[in-house]
């Protein structure tokens, strides 16, 4: 059995200005010890999903329905102390900034020994001694002396490796990070995400990865799934994904970003920008942009995933022509930005 | 640059043809969508228009009263509201309700008049004090700092002593004092501002000082000012009702909200109609400006309301 | 009214070719003295944070200009731009130098250089119009414009930069972050600067967004022979953009050259780690890459340290001599300099 199964999920922001349809109907899988990455830009529900999966969503957003099987319970339907107990002990969430994570009034043993006297019934000096072993395992040094500092004595990247610490303390069969290392330096990013990675070979964590990165995901993650305004376009493993994609915007997106490798005059382009939210959406979200000669106007449902065989999801989409290749079809100018 | 526009835009005719005809949208300016927020708050409306009906009522009523607020009538003395009096008279026979607007024009001048002056200074040398910085900045401060520690009363009291008492010198003590306040929130507004790209931008492209603090800095700070200088407004009509209760303000004919309460006050046990009108105007316009105020601050900062 | 004053086109094509000293720094240097403490009177340090850096670029380059946070590259840019003067060394526009003009006349040449601010929103003023922004700038140049001439220029500017022009009456927050950015870019363009300086443009936009920008930029560097510093932490994106490459590390260039030079066949381990470090959006690369991980953060001028600064993340075991070597730019190859730190290079010259 999969270690979290989400069926349908559904989570909307009822404003003033109209219904957000944050998340639409989004399904994932992941297994034990396995990477997920989730891939998308603003407004496409990476984020979310999953404040969502912990239940972590506040007025005026509401979870419209669905279902998170986290190894066998709904995440949905338990009770309020049960989903308290699961977070932070079986379930942990890193943040993309690690300043504003960690409460700059309390000294860093004292956020990490909460935590643990929380899930745990050790007594003090035992959780700092544990708290002070996880830090020596994500790499910082003196860490008997420096557990005792405030968060602002840390640089972006130690207080990202704190931040995995203290998620990672618990041991938890699951771990989502949110954009994790989108506001660290270059090599920083390299340093957070090879401790992860190190960290869920030793502890057998799942993760779920979410990064507009394509690069990040094609070097740490086993699955993907690619969002758009809400919905999941397309979803399979990282080489289906990086050498099959089927839906246009993840081919699209991949030719638009410039790699070490690409040469040429212009870069390709995706007119237009990613959606206003607040308006709904009909028929495919894609269809403004979508490079691919279309075939009639976008309406009624959100068009179904469809498998392709192994485990590879694509959107299936009665809107556009696909017979193409890719490259025929998009351009390389500067195309005026669309309303 | 080597090439010219002729290469980008097309031949040379293109830049001497004639102005195609635009049509050009109409752009929605944060000022619109504050008023747009302000309009769905009921109480702050509501404030709004209670406070414009009382100015009407003050500056517009006494055309429509028969009776003079100077006309006094011994004989009569003070009497209860009654038909020919809606507001009763006072000791001297004067109708009270005339009494009560001509009252009412001199302190909301005086509420006005001196949050204004407090404005204009305060804006000035607060934005000018956080644009420049450094010591400059920090001597301007700390001559804030020294002034808001003398004692306001004490500082009127010597005034009129020395120059005597008029209204025109109760706005200037008066402003005087209030644009401390206003100093140093748009200094602190300057401040986070300034580090903004925009302004970052605008002194690369070469504009002079004036044109940044005028044009780019105070527009964008000049939101909490406004509700500033909104709970301003009530506070100074205080100040100067208390001036006048204490006899240094506005000089008998004349009268003031405040010199209206001090006599009621005086004739409460007897005539309680002389301090309820008077009070009741004076509350109602303080509590409408302070609920106006807290409607403007959420219109205008939308983070700080809950959509 | 063209974009470009009628003058400077003329003399622009009498030229036949590219100035090769377009902008050229000598020995450039921003210190920043903290002063002495109040009570002990202790001296509480320099921040060296651009260190002795030399560069010439010629008219009508994109030279990408790539670092890590701490390692000078946006205070490089200001120093440049003449917002801040720099503590020694010589900056020359066009042979003209400007570190010796008083303060009164860099404002006028300051619309000479115009930059390119990564966050879109907020390098645009939110209570201004479009159109307001783009008239004011365009009268730093063209002081008396107004009127239908002046509508005529800001129509044209949104043209250029790909935007609707029936939407110049439009206030900032009404557009997307893509599209501020195109307005950030016509606003630079307003006062016809010779040197355009874009600090991580596309860094705060969707990925699909960006294309559309870089492409944007390239086609007007190209249409009008724009000279332009990129900055950006992102080597993908400079090697696509930028003609040479200069990799900085605490406020001293450690490597120079051709972009394709620099990315493919780097000379120093620093830009070696710095390409390693970028995951490649393939996953094939990706497994089978050799990843030099450094250890440790950015360093933080505050405290330089001696000789070669790169020690502390070096991965090259620890020399004591690391700390005494005094490295300084040298042409290695043709064209490509480095930091000639013995420690540091992939292969001498």
């Amino acid at each position: 059995m999969a270690l979290l199964e989400v069926r349908d999920l559904s989570t909307s922001f009822y404003m003033r200005g109209g219904v957000v349809r944050a998340v639409d109907n989004v399904s994932i899988e992941l297994d034990r010890g396995e990477t997920l990455g989730i891939v998308g830009e603003s407004g496409s529900g990476k984020s979310v999903t999953c404040y969502s999966i912990l239940r972590l969503i506040q007025e005026p957003g509401r979870i419209d329905g669905g279902s998170v099987m986290f190894d066998g319970e709904d995440l949905l339907k338990v009770s309020r102390s049960r989903i308290r107990d699961i977070r932070g002990k079986r379930i942990s969430m890193i943040f993309q900034d690690p300043m504003t994570s960690l409460n700059p009034f309390l000294r860093v043993s004292t956020q990490m020994v909460e935590a643990l006297k929380l899930h745990t019934d050790i007594d003090h000096k035992a959780a700092l001694h544990k708290s002070i072993a996880c830090l020596e395992e994500v790499g910082i040094a003196d860490a008997a002396k420096r557990i005792h500092g405030y968060p602002h004595e840390f640089s972006g990247g130690m207080r990202q490796r704190v931040m995995i610490a203290t998620a990672l303390i618990m041991e938890p069969d699951l771990l989502i990070a949110d954009e994790p290392t989108t506001a660290l330096d270059v090599t920083i990013q390299a340093q957070i995400l090879d401790l992860i990675k190190r960290q869920q070979e030793q502890l057998g964590t799942a993760v779920i990865l979410v990064t507009h990165d394509l690069g990040v995901v094609a070097g740490t993650c086993d699955r993907v799934n690619v969002m758009y305004a809400g919905r999941v376009v397309e979803s399979g493993t990282t080489d289906q994904i990086f050498y099959e994609a089927k839906h246009p915007y993840t081919q699209a997106l991949q030719k638009a970003i410039p790699s070490l490798h690409t040469k040429g005059d212009l870069l390709y382009t995706v007119p237009g920008m990613p959606p206003d939210m607040a308006k709904p959406i009909q028929g495919c979200a894609f269809y403004p942009r979508c490079p691919y000669p279309k075939l009639g106007e976008p309406d009624g449902p959100p068009p179904e995933l469809v498998e392709l065989g192994d485990g590879h999801c694509v959107q299936d989409c009665q809107y556009c022509d696909r017979s193409k290749p890719i490259e025929e079809v998009l351009s390389k100018d500067v195309p005026e930005a669309v309303e | 640059m080597t090439r010219s526009a002729e290469a980008v835009l097309g031949a040379e005719e293109d830049v001497r043809r004639p102005l195609e005809p635009i049509e050009v949208e109409e752009g929605a300016s944060l000022w619109g969508d504050a008023w747009h927020r302000l309009k769905r708050n009921r109480l702050a409306l509501f404030s709004l228009f209670t406070f414009i009906a009382i100015v009407l009522f003050c500056v517009v009523g006494p055309y429509f009263s028969s009776w003079d607020g100077e006309q006094q009538d011994l004989i009569r003395g003070a009497s209860a509201p009654s038909a020919d009096h809606w507001f009763g008279t006072d000791t001297l026979g004067r109708d009270l309700m005339v009494r009560t607007m001509e009252g009412g024009r001199i302190s909301l001048l005086v509420g006005l008049v001196a949050t204004i002056v407090a404005l204009l200074i305060g804006v000035v040398y607060g934005a000018t004090a956080g644009y420049v910085g450094g010591r400059v900045d920090a001597a301007m401060m700390r001559f804030v700092d020294i002034l808001y520690a003398l004692p306001f009363t004490i500082f009127v009291i010597l005034l009129m002593v020395a120059f005597g008492r008029s209204l025109w010198l109760m706005f200037v003590a008066i402003g005087c004092v209030e644009w401390l306040s206003m100093a140093r929130i748009v200094r602190s507004g300057v401040i986070a501002l300034r580090r903004q790209e925009f302004i970052e931008a605008a002194v690369s492209l070469g504009y002079s000082h004036r044109r940044i603090i005028f044009r780019h800095l105070i527009p964008n700070v000049i939101g909490p000012v406004i509700v500033i200088a909104t709970l301003t407004v009530p506070a100074v009509m205080l100040l100067e009702a208390f001036l006048s209760f204490l006899g240094l303000g506005v000089q008998p004919p004349n009268a003031s909200w405040g010199v209206l309460i001090n006599e009621g006050q005086q004739n409460m046990e007897i005539f309680p109609w002389l301090l309820i009108f008077p009070a009741f105007f004076f509350a109602l316009t303080l509590f409408s400006l302070n609920f106006l105020g807290d409607g403007l601050r959420d219109a205008l900062d939308p983070k700080s309301a809950r959509d | 009214m063209n974009v470009l004053s009628a003058n400077g086109a003329a003399k622009s094509a009498a030229r036949g070719n590219k100035r090769e000293d377009f902008l050229s720094l000598h020995s450039v240097s921003q210190h920043f003295d903290r002063g002495k403490d109040f009570f002990t009177r202790k001296s509480k340090g320099v921040v060296k944070a651009v260190d002795n850096v030399s560069l010439t670029i010629r008219e009508g380059e994109i030279l990408g200009l790539v670092g890590e946070s701490g390692c000078g590259k946006t205070t490089l840019s200001r120093t440049i731009m003449q917002l801040i003067r720099p503590t020694s060394g010589l900056i020359c526009l066009e042979g003209k130098e400007l570190s010796a003009l008083p303060d009164r006349e860099i404002r006028h040449e300051r619309i000479n250089f115009q930059m390119i601010f990564q966050d879109p929103y907020a390098s645009l003023n939110p209570r201004m119009t479009v159109f307001d922004a783009l008239a004011e700038a365009i009268r730093t140049r063209h002081p008396t414009a107004r009127g239908k001439a002046l509508r005529q220029r800001v129509i044209e500017l949104l043209r250029l930069v790909g935007l609707n022009p029936a939407q110049m009456k439009k206030y900032p927050h009404e557009f997307s972050g893509g599209q501020r950015q195109r307005v950030a870019i016509a606003r630079a363009l307003a006062p016809e600067p010779k040197l355009i300086i874009a600090d991580e443009p596309v860094s705060a936009l969707d990925v699909s967004i960006q294309s559309q920008i870089l492409n944007l930029l390239k086609k007007l560097r190209d249409d009008m022979g724009l000279t332009m510093i990129f900055i950006s932490h992102d080597l993908s994106v400079v090697r696509y953009i930028a003609d040479r490459i200069a990799v900085m590390y605490l406020g001293r260039i450690v490597e120079l050259g051709d972009a394709e030079r620099v990315v493919d066949d780097p000379l120093h381990i620093y830009t070696r780690a710095l390409m390693s470090a970028i995951p490649q959006p393939d996953p094939r690369i990706e497994r089978s890459r050799k990843r030099v991980i450094l250890q440790g953060d950015p360093p933080s001028p505050l405290n330089p340290l001696s000789g070669c600064s790169f020690w502390p993340r070096s991965p090259v075991p620890h020399d004591e001599r690391m700390k005494t070597v005094e490295p300084e730019l040298v042409e290695i190859d043709p064209g490509h300099f480095a930091a000639n730190c013995p420690f540091c290079l992939e292969r001498s010259a």
